[in-house]
């Protein structure tokens, strides 16, 4: 039983640490999404659509997510740009170790998001030593359907773009 | 037999634990991720390199996700985000500091679980500037989905593109230059959410942080408000319209203001102050167009657990580590039986809190914490019998007030029972009434 205790202490200490040591940092999403059907009638409206983006292998050194999104189109008519329309929530986090997310600075909701990569805006960050393991956020979209805007399927692009430490 | 069993659990326990994570990512599809070889403390690439010098390293390549997939990979020029911070330039060709890596592969095929080790060069070219040059190694995994048409008035399909980046800097020695410079003032903003965009630019050749105040005069010269701000990296050579939010709307009028910059030193070089007095007026058409928009879209009561795309992801999740709860339970339980009969059960049980030490799958769909609140209360509990089982929360959006943690707070009220808070959403005013109900009883 002695030797029990701090042979399981050393296991799980262990565990914890390649977990979020020897982690390769990514984010992943579902492939795609359909924002909600708005019907026109002479008000602006927002569309929305909610995805999860995972931020998985989170390390001691933080992480950055941004993205990006053309303006939605169809053929030549065109709605607003995309937005965050509210701080992202957080489920629980999951691997040996893992921690939620601290932000670094501040993010100020809603964030409309750039319309070409250099534009690219932060919509979420982890500070050093926060957002270990893996990290789930939920995240709400929204377009700006302007009241002048025509009936159609409009489509875009969304880039998340998640990054570990950077300068 | 006995010295074997608890080594036994803890050879499980090791399992379970580095289970937990794969059950999480089996969400369908494979996930890449992207670590610098070599430099696990920074998490990113840092060379100083002379021009014409060539550094080679590697970049860890792994598939996370249940499923093979291929990865592309290429390198892509850094940027000031347009508010503030290290972005790459993703869309089209590196041609700076993104161009001198090369990649050994340009795309990978990976199984899950495996990773791939992809080794690169940095070439800085002759003749180049001194100062503190990013690129950035990109990992973009190929997705095919498109979302499907819907018979809406007007919707929009979002294919949706993940990029994972590591950052490369490469360092060229030199004289440092500390120099910004600010430009004009433009007002903008939408729902509701008035903004004034002050441009900046980095003409010297080091990535620096800048702090600094914009207080805005009126026609009289009066102060109408004060907004301090503090960025994140502003990148050598860049300038972006830097959007600062008001906390009071700006009517219709001429206005000017004093910005003033703090830039950081460096070792022989002091730290800066640039300080411009820009002059801006805001238009009828700038006011209609920020106020007359449609209002921000709150978080619905309840939570977000049910949206239509976060649903199969998140009953996906629960359902992996509910099953892999269950199985280690059983396994523990199995063990602990049979050890039963030869050894006393007491000194086994008291293990099992440190031995387990997976988090506890919830046995439904929780609506999802709020990161930054002690407690956050089950949004599903009734607040009190005049409001069970919700809250019905009107917001007044024209009587929002940005706090100094930079969150937007509207006037809540429930039309049931008439609780009045000042909250972020609807989701934080529920919150709110929790914590007014506990604390009241």
């Amino acid at each position: 039983m002695r030797r029990t205790l701090p042979l399981l202490a050393v296991v799980l200490l262990a565990c914890a640490l390649a977990a979020v040591a020897g982690a390769a940092f990514g984010v992943s999403t579902p492939g795609s999404a359909t924002s909600s059907g708005v019907t026109l009638n002479g008000v602006d409206k927002t569309s929305t659509f909610t995805t999860t983006i995972t931020a998985s292998g989170g390390t001691s050194t933080g992480w950055n997510i941004s993205a990006w999104a053309p303006i939605p189109i169809s053929g030549t008519k065109t709605l607003g740009a995309l937005e965050v329309t509210a701080k992202p929530t957080l489920t629980a986090c999951s691997g040996g170790g893992c921690s939620q997310p601290t932000l670094s600075g501040t993010i100020t909701w809603p964030v409309t998001l750039g319309t070409t990569s250099p534009s690219a805006v932060k919509i979420y960050n982890a500070k050093a030593n926060t957002g270990l393991g893996t990290n789930f956020l939920t995240v709400i979209f929204g377009v700006t359907v302007p009241a002048s805007a025509l009936p159609g399927s409009y489509s875009t692009t969304l880039t998340v773009i998640g990054s570990g430490a950077g300068p | 037999m006995i010295e074997a069993m608890p080594r036994r659990l803890a050879s499980l326990t090791l399992l379970a634990f580095l289970l937990a994570p794969a059950a999480h990512a089996a969400s369908g599809g494979p996930v890449f991720g992207l670590r610098a070889a070599g430099n696990p403390k920074l998490g990113y690439f840092l060379y100083n390199l002379g021009p014409g010098a060539v550094a080679h390293g590697a970049i860890i390549v792994s598939n996370t996700g249940n499923r093979a997939g291929t990865v592309r990979l290429f390198t892509a020029d850094a940027t000031t985000g347009r508010t503030t911070g290290t972005v790459y330039v993703t869309d089209r060709r590196a041609r700076v500091a993104g161009a001198w890596v090369k990649l050994s592969t340009a795309s990978l095929t990976l199984p899950p679980g495996r990773h791939a080790t992809v080794t690169f060069a940095v070439r800085v070219p002759p003749g180049v500037d001194p100062g503190q040059w990013v690129g950035g190694i990109v990992a973009e995994t190929r997705q095919a989905a498109q979302g499907p048409k819907t018979k809406h008035k007007a919707n929009v399909r979002i294919r949706i593109r993940n990029l994972t980046i590591v950052a490369v800097q490469v360092n060229v020695p030199g004289k440092p230059v500390v120099s910004f410079t600010i430009g004009g003032i433009t007002i903008g903003g939408q729902h509701g959410f008035q903004q004034v965009l002050v441009h900046f630019a980095n003409a010297g050749n080091l990535l620096r942080k800048p702090t600094g105040t914009v207080t805005i005069f009126d026609s009289k010269s009066k102060v109408v408000e004060t907004l301090p701000f503090k960025m994140d990296t502003f990148l050598p050579q860049t300038a972006i319209d830097y959007p600062l939010l008001l906390t009071k709307a700006l009517p219709p009028g001429n206005y000017h203001a004093s910005v003033q910059l703090a830039v950081p030193g460096v070792p022989g070089v002091a730290a800066k102050t640039v300080i411009a007095k820009p002059s801006f007026s805001v238009s009828n058409q700038d006011v209609t167009q920020v106020f007359t928009s449609s209002k921000p879209t709150q978080v619905p009561a309840g939570g977000l657990g049910n949206t239509p795309v976060s649903s199969s992801l998140s009953w996906a999740l629960i359902a992996a580590s509910a099953t892999g709860a269950l199985l280690l339970v059983l396994l523990i339980f199995q063990l602990v039986r049979r050890r039963g009969g030869k050894a006393p059960r007491a000194p086994v049980e008291p293990l099992h809190p440190e031995a387990v030490p997976l988090p506890a799958p919830p046995a439904e769909p929780a609506p999802p914490a709020e990161p930054f609140r002690t407690a956050p209360p089950p949004a599903a509990q009734p607040a009190s019998p005049d409001c069970d089982p919700y809250h019905f929360w009107e917001v007044a959006y024209d009587g929002g007030r940005l706090g100094s943690d930079g969150v937007w707070r509207f006037p809540h009220r429930c039309r049931t029972c008439g609780l009045e808070f000042l909250a972020s959403d609807v989701a934080d005013a529920t919150a709110q009434a929790e914590a007014r109900r506990a604390s009241s009883g």
